[in-house]
């Protein structure tokens, strides 16, 4: 579990630190704030494969960066990554994402990407985890060096299957899209996961009593989600936001035991009335699967039916405002207390 | 539902705000300004009872929207104690609060106008 979290020259934050952190935590801020970034950062951190992640967080999802042009070089691609999107001066100060180190503690649990000279006067980008450096020339090809992590990945994973998949359990439910859910529903395969995944979204459909992945007639579909309600097989598609958010965040959960879960903007298609059951859903299956939640919102509702779970799970849970005055960016945690204070007097925390 | 009547004392998200205990204090006070010609640019905010204050000046503390100015008056500390103790505590105010002499209107005035103006 990541307890607390430190985030320098990323992206918008010049500095943020979050000093605790909890099984669930909830993060709040007026738009553009930097609550993606923060997610972006917690990705790039607690992503085994530090080059994959930033492959998907700048060239798959996002489209702002070209596609088109194939031989970006990794300059070009990962300043993005540092603040103000320049690459910091050479041999000067890094990203650093990572927990916050207590005095006598070491460094293992830093994350650091800086550019450097090296001896050979060539521009490097050196990305160091866990004390162990790996450097890359800044004009080299980016799709070529994520194509060469991923092979290196691959095979240390089916070097020793088990004991690497463990990292890999790292999940980030999007705003909206409802990602791979035919792989992880394969994922889940003959396991008692495929109950719990039904079983939440009776909260919505209560007479829904199996789901079933269909081939589509036309190649290009792909299989298809379908539920069983009364029946009858309907497609989730044909079925509303609310039902297929929750169909993606707890697929997504339930592949991310002993790991991490990251969701942007929880409240999307969610209709207020459920969603203090989706909270108890996470909150419980955080404990029993050991997954550790990061969740934004920007909803009162969410934060309402947030804290109607908080209350009963003091210790579990942690609640952040990210603020952006003055050109600075700053944190304000919040106890269930002050919530609950907020809560009742109807003072706005968002 | 609050009716429009009251919504004066709702103005608990401004940028200065007077946080007070109850409907009886805002209206005092509220007299108590137009008596004493003191300029209220700031919002009434009615938190109910002493608990809420607390409640809502860490609320506000705390908030996304937090105003630049917080004032808590909490009345019968400042005036009950001043006139005769038989009297009912809205009946004592108002007494003071009409009579400009008194020491602690003018104390009270005083640390109003510093305050927000």
């Amino acid at each position: 579990m990541c307890n607390s979290f430190i985030v320098k020259n990323f992206r918008a934050f010049e500095e943020i630190k979050i000093l605790r952190l909890a099984k669930v935590n909830l993060f709040l801020g007026k738009n553009s704030v930097g609550k993606t970034a923060l997610f972006e950062a917690f990705y790039i951190y607690l992503h085994k494969n530090k080059v994959e992640a930033i492959y998907e967080l700048l060239l798959k999802k996002d489209m702002y960066l070209s596609h088109e042009d194939d031989s970006s070089s990794i300059g070009s691609i990962v300043r993005h990554l540092f603040h103000n999107h320049q690459l910091s001066n050479f041999n000067d100060e890094a990203i650093i994402l990572g927990e916050i180190i207590k005095q006598g503690k070491n460094k293992d649990k830093l994350t650091e990407i800086k550019t450097i000279i090296d001896d050979d006067d060539d521009e490097i980008l050196r990305v160091t985890k866990n004390s162990i450096s790996e450097d890359a020339l800044l004009r080299n090809d980016f799709n070529e060096l994520y194509r060469h992590y991923r092979m290196r990945y691959r095979h240390r994973i089916s070097q020793h299957e088990s004991k690497s998949r463990k990292n890999i359990n790292l999940q980030f439910v999007r705003s909206s899209g409802s990602g791979d859910i035919v792989k992880m529903w394969d994922n889940i395969d003959l396991t008692d996961k495929q109950a719990k995944v039904i079983e939440a979204l009776r909260i919505i459909e209560p007479s829904l009593s199996g789901i079933k992945f269909v081939e589509q007639d036309r190649r290009s579909e792909g299989r298809i989600a379908k539920a069983s309600i009364d029946g009858e097989i309907v497609p989730f598609k044909s079925m509303g936001d609310g039902i297929n958010r929750i169909l993606y965040i707890v697929l997504s959960m339930v592949n991310a035991q002993d790991g991490y879960l990251l969701i942007d903007e929880f409240e999307n298609g969610l209709h207020y009335s459920v969603q203090e059951q989706v909270w108890k859903v996470i909150f419980s299956l955080a404990e029993s699967l050991n997954v550790q939640v990061f969740i934004t919102t920007h909803s009162s509702d969410c934060i309402k039916a947030f804290g109607s779970q908080w209350e009963s799970n003091e210790k579990k849970a942690t609640m952040h405002r990210i603020d952006y005055k003055d050109k600075r960016h700053s944190v304000m945690p919040y106890d269930f207390s002050d919530l609950n204070d907020a809560l009742s007097t109807n003072t706005e925390v968002r | 539902m609050s009716s429009k009547s009251t919504d004066w004392m709702k103005r608990c998200g401004e940028k200065s705000v007077l946080l007070l205990e109850g409907k009886s204090d805002c209206n005092i006070v509220k007299k108590f300004c137009e008596d004493n010609k003191i300029n209220t640019q700031f919002g009434f905010c009615n938190c109910e009872n002493d608990n809420q204050v607390l409640s809502k000046l860490n609320a506000l503390l705390q908030g996304s929207n937090q105003p630049e100015i917080i004032g808590i008056a909490i009345m019968h500390t400042y005036f009950a104690w001043q006139d005769s103790p038989s009297d009912p505590l809205h009946s004592a105010i108002n007494k003071i609060a009409l009579d400009n002499n008194k020491k602690i209107a003018k104390t009270f005035k005083a640390w109003l106008v510093q305050l927000f103006n």
